[in-house]
């Protein structure tokens, strides 16, 4: 495992540009909150970035901010969207959406649905809304479950009902169920046994293999050692080069 | 059921009409506006256009709509119907026979082809009506979108707009509910290809003599302040569906009175244990056909399961 | 059941993104009443399927805005463009009375938040159904009640309800026969005012799941009008908050609500109760 960023030829699948982001909380006396300040880094086809620092150092937000879930102040987050190279700061919301589409998978930390959907329809989701047949995506969506063990008596059963564990693993199969050519994933193995966190270290270095470039945030230590090319520090208000 | 031919009438009739009302009751101001929208109604063909509707000496429901058309339309020579439900004899073809003779001075007739004005409730004679004829069709509801639109300013909208879906889904409900489009009168009809139109309560055996018609006929609604008019040789296409194509209503025996296999029979209970005569509904049609020898069977059928009707 | 579809197609390809020009363009329009202001310098797009949402408080100026870009409200100011399937643009603020009705029963969809006011209440289901294509000249009456059938199974209600009218219906089935009603002419942009609004949670849940799979699968692009925050986050793909007929933020439904920035986002957000 390498601290700094590996010096390459190829242009990086995202790259991160002077990046800073405040928050300003109105309903609590306008107080400002400095997630980080002028953050630069880039993530490479095959390769995968982790986000390392301490709770609260802004790590969450710069991965939601390069999945355009926050809007950062200034700064670019340049992606290889297609053939062209789209700054997703500045893209309007139909850029950002084929983006998402197309281009940029996330894994959330929490699973956020619509109330009794089942399982299987919910994994299945992100392939029939680029209009996959339903049968070939319900193929794709149990392999995943009976990979993540998730029994097959769940799988017609909306998951609200499902412990952290099982609702992760849901979560998991419905970023992984496409290829992305960017993948982020925060906190995947979180609340997840040892034999289901081995399986999430396969599938992000399948992933890898297919020339995903993956940015994560993992607090596990082993995982972050299997999956990791590059670590990245944030820290809360400072500078990083890579 | 005898054909009277009651064209006598008295100079003293006359002169006491003269004196006692003006010409056929209205005065010429109000027949003036009648007739200024009946010639607006005849420019556009099924289009329903207002009218100052007066008080006539009868209740609405009666016929004042028709009686205001026929009345502004009338001439000292014109020779008057009125049939009700298609017959003669009832009270209110009686009445307003007698309205006419005595407010116009007017002859009056049942034979449909000595007439040059025939107001009617309810049907058109069998006998085909001839060029220079004026049907006047009694209407109490003129507006044929009224079953499904409430809003008199919306179903103004909709015929301006020719938007008449709902129509269909008039007849579309009558065959979800019955398997077959059950309205059997006030069949909607499109005429001239652009106003879907009430035929009034004609029963839908009629619509197809409103088709290309050589008569001119015009419709008033005395309540409701509307007359409307289809000039003669008009088209007038009662509304279907493609595989539920528009049909009239046949009969299994022939007139019990007449033998005619081609009239509207009216269905008359002769005794206690609903035993049913069918007869001619056109009580002019069906006497002149027996004064020229046609006979029917004269027997009562037994009271039926059905009505004895077939659509 | 054939006929049907090939006559009302009731799949669409989907979303394309190289479709160069937006569906609706609403350019800084206002309505007044009187002198209060309805709403005002409002404008956006919208391209073929996408859902926008439309968020605020009673007052904020959401239904106003709806009924103004939807046609049903004149325009004070600004100008509002639609953009049929063959291209040709349409300046809703001056379209004559009958194109504008004529667009509502076959491009557009509306559907309204109590299905009363979308229905015709003694008129049963297949009739309600039907009525878009019986105005559209369709006159077959099987191919109508096959039409009928298709929608009931879609909008997942029994086909052996097809004869009975809608005051005989729960209403979420009410709810869900409105928007088949909306459906069957196989429109491109639909208006909803409040569609889960008058409904249980239980049924809103299926409701909410039943609407995302038609939107996805016609293609269709929906303005939805709604105070309910979660309801747009699991429907909307974009938002617009309203607050005193203005808008006082816009962008993607989930950015506007996990990183609002204008006070009265952040108050609407932080004043959700979580479940």
């Amino acid at each position: 495992m390498t601290i700094s960023a590996v010096p390459t030829n190829t242009p990086p699948a995202l790259a991160v540009r002077n990046l800073s982001k405040t928050f300003t909380l109105h309903t609590q006396g306008g107080v400002r909150i400095e997630a980080f300040n002028n953050l630069n880094l880039e993530a490479h086809y095959g390769k995968c970035l982790v986000l390392h620092g301490p709770s609260g150092a802004g790590k969450s937000t710069l991965l939601r901010s390069m999945y355009a879930n926050y809007k950062p102040c200034s700064g670019s987050i340049v992606v290889q969207h297609g053939k062209e190279v789209v700054d997703i700061a500045t893209a309007t919301p139909r850029e950002i959406l084929a983006i998402r589409r197309d281009t940029i998978g996330y894994v959330s930390q929490f699973l956020r649905v619509i109330p009794r959907v089942s399982t299987l329809d919910i994994v299945a989701e992100r392939c029939l809304s680029m209009g996959e047949d339903k049968a070939l995506a319900e193929e794709k969506a149990v392999a995943l479950l009976r990979r993540l063990r998730i029994p097959e008596r769940l799988w017609r059963i909306a998951p609200a009902t499902f412990s952290g564990g099982e609702q992760q693993r849901v979560n998991i199969a419905r970023g992984f169920i496409r290829s992305y050519p960017v993948l982020l994933l925060d906190e995947p193995t979180a609340s997840l046994d040892a034999t289901n966190r081995q399986t999430v270290i396969e599938l992000i270095q399948e992933a890898k293999a297919n020339g995903c470039a993956v940015v994560g945030i993992f607090h596990d230590e082993a995982v972050r050692h299997a999956v990791a090319d590059t670590l990245f520090q944030v820290q809360s208000g400072t500078t990083n080069a890579a | 059921m005898t054909a009277q031919t009651d064209t006598m009438h008295s100079m003293e009739n006359h002169a006491e009409a003269c004196f006692q009302y003006n010409f056929a009751y209205l005065d010429e101001q109000t027949k003036r506006m009648v007739r200024r929208a009946l010639l607006k109604a005849v420019a556009v063909p099924g289009y329903q256009v207002p009218f100052g509707s007066r008080e006539m000496p009868m209740p609405y429901g009666w016929g004042t709509g028709g009686i205001q058309i026929s009345a502004a339309i009338m001439g000292q020579d014109d020779v008057l119907k009125v049939i009700d439900q298609g017959s003669d004899d009832t009270t209110n073809a009686v009445s307003i026979r007698s309205f006419f003779r005595k407010v116009a001075g007017v002859a009056t007739t049942t034979h449909t082809s000595e007439a040059t004005i025939i107001q009617t409730r309810h049907r058109i004679p069998e006998e085909a009506l001839q060029e220079g004829q004026v049907m006047v069709y009694q209407v109490p509801i003129p507006e044929p979108l009224r079953w499904l639109e409430p809003s008199e300013t919306e179903t103004r909208t909709m015929h301006a707009l020719e938007e008449y879906g709902i129509m269909h889904v008039k007849l579309y409900e009558d065959i979800a509910r019955h398997g077959e489009i059950a309205t059997s009168y006030d069949y909607p009809v499109l005429v001239g290809g652009r106003y879907v139109m009430s035929p009034s309560p004609l029963p839908k055996f009629d619509n197809p003599k409103m088709d290309n018609c050589p008569a001119l006929q015009l419709f008033g609604a005395g309540r409701e302040k509307r007359v409307y008019a289809i000039p003669p040789y008009t088209t007038v296409k009662s509304l279907d569906f493609e595989d539920h194509p528009f049909a009239v209503q046949t009969w299994l025996r022939p007139c019990a009175l007449c033998g005619s296999t081609e009239s509207y029979l009216d269905e008359v209970i002769v005794d206690d244990a609903g035993a049913r005569l069918y007869v001619c509904s056109d009580s002019d049609y069906c006497a002149a056909r027996q004064a020229q020898g046609h006979v029917g069977d004269g027997m009562p059928v037994a009271a039926p399961q059905g009505t004895g009707k077939e659509a | 059941m054939s006929t049907v579809s090939s006559q009302y197609p009731t799949t669409m390809e989907p979303m394309n993104t190289s479709t160069e020009q937006p569906l609706l363009q609403v350019e800084n329009v206002a309505h007044y009443y009187g002198s209060r202001v309805g709403c005002a310098k409002v404008s956006f797009s919208l391209w073929p399927g996408e859902v926008l949402a439309i968020v605020g408080e009673s007052g904020s100026g959401k239904s106003t805005l709806l009924n103004i870009i939807s046609g049903r409200l004149a325009l004070s100011e600004g100008s509002i463009t639609y953009r049929d399937a063959a291209g040709q643009p349409y300046d809703i603020a001056n379209l004559p009375e009958g194109a504008k009705r004529r667009l509502l029963r076959t491009e557009w969809g509306f559907v309204h938040q109590h299905p009363r006011d979308g229905l015709r209440m003694a008129v049963s289901a297949g009739g309600n159904i039907g009525e878009r294509l019986m105005a559209c000249g369709e006159r077959h009456y099987g191919t109508i009640r096959n039409a009928g059938k298709e929608w009931l199974h879609r909008v997942e209600i029994p086909e052996n309800r097809l004869d009975d009218t809608p005051a005989s219906y729960s209403g979420g089935m009410q709810q869900r026969l409105q928007i088949a009603r909306n459906l069957v002419s196989s429109p491109r942009l639909v208006f909803m005012d409040e569609p889960t609004g008058g409904l249980d949670v239980s049924v809103q849940a299926k409701l909410l799941d039943l609407l995302r799979h038609l939107v996805r699968n016609l293609g269709l692009a929906v303005v939805l009008v709604t105070h309910d925050l979660a309801v747009a986050r699991l429907l909307a793909d974009r938002m617009l908050v309203m607050h005193q007929g203005a808008v006082v933020e816009a962008g993607l439904a989930d950015q506007v609500l996990d990183d609002p920035h204008h006070p009265y986002t952040q108050l609407l957000v932080s004043s959700i109760l979580q479940g």
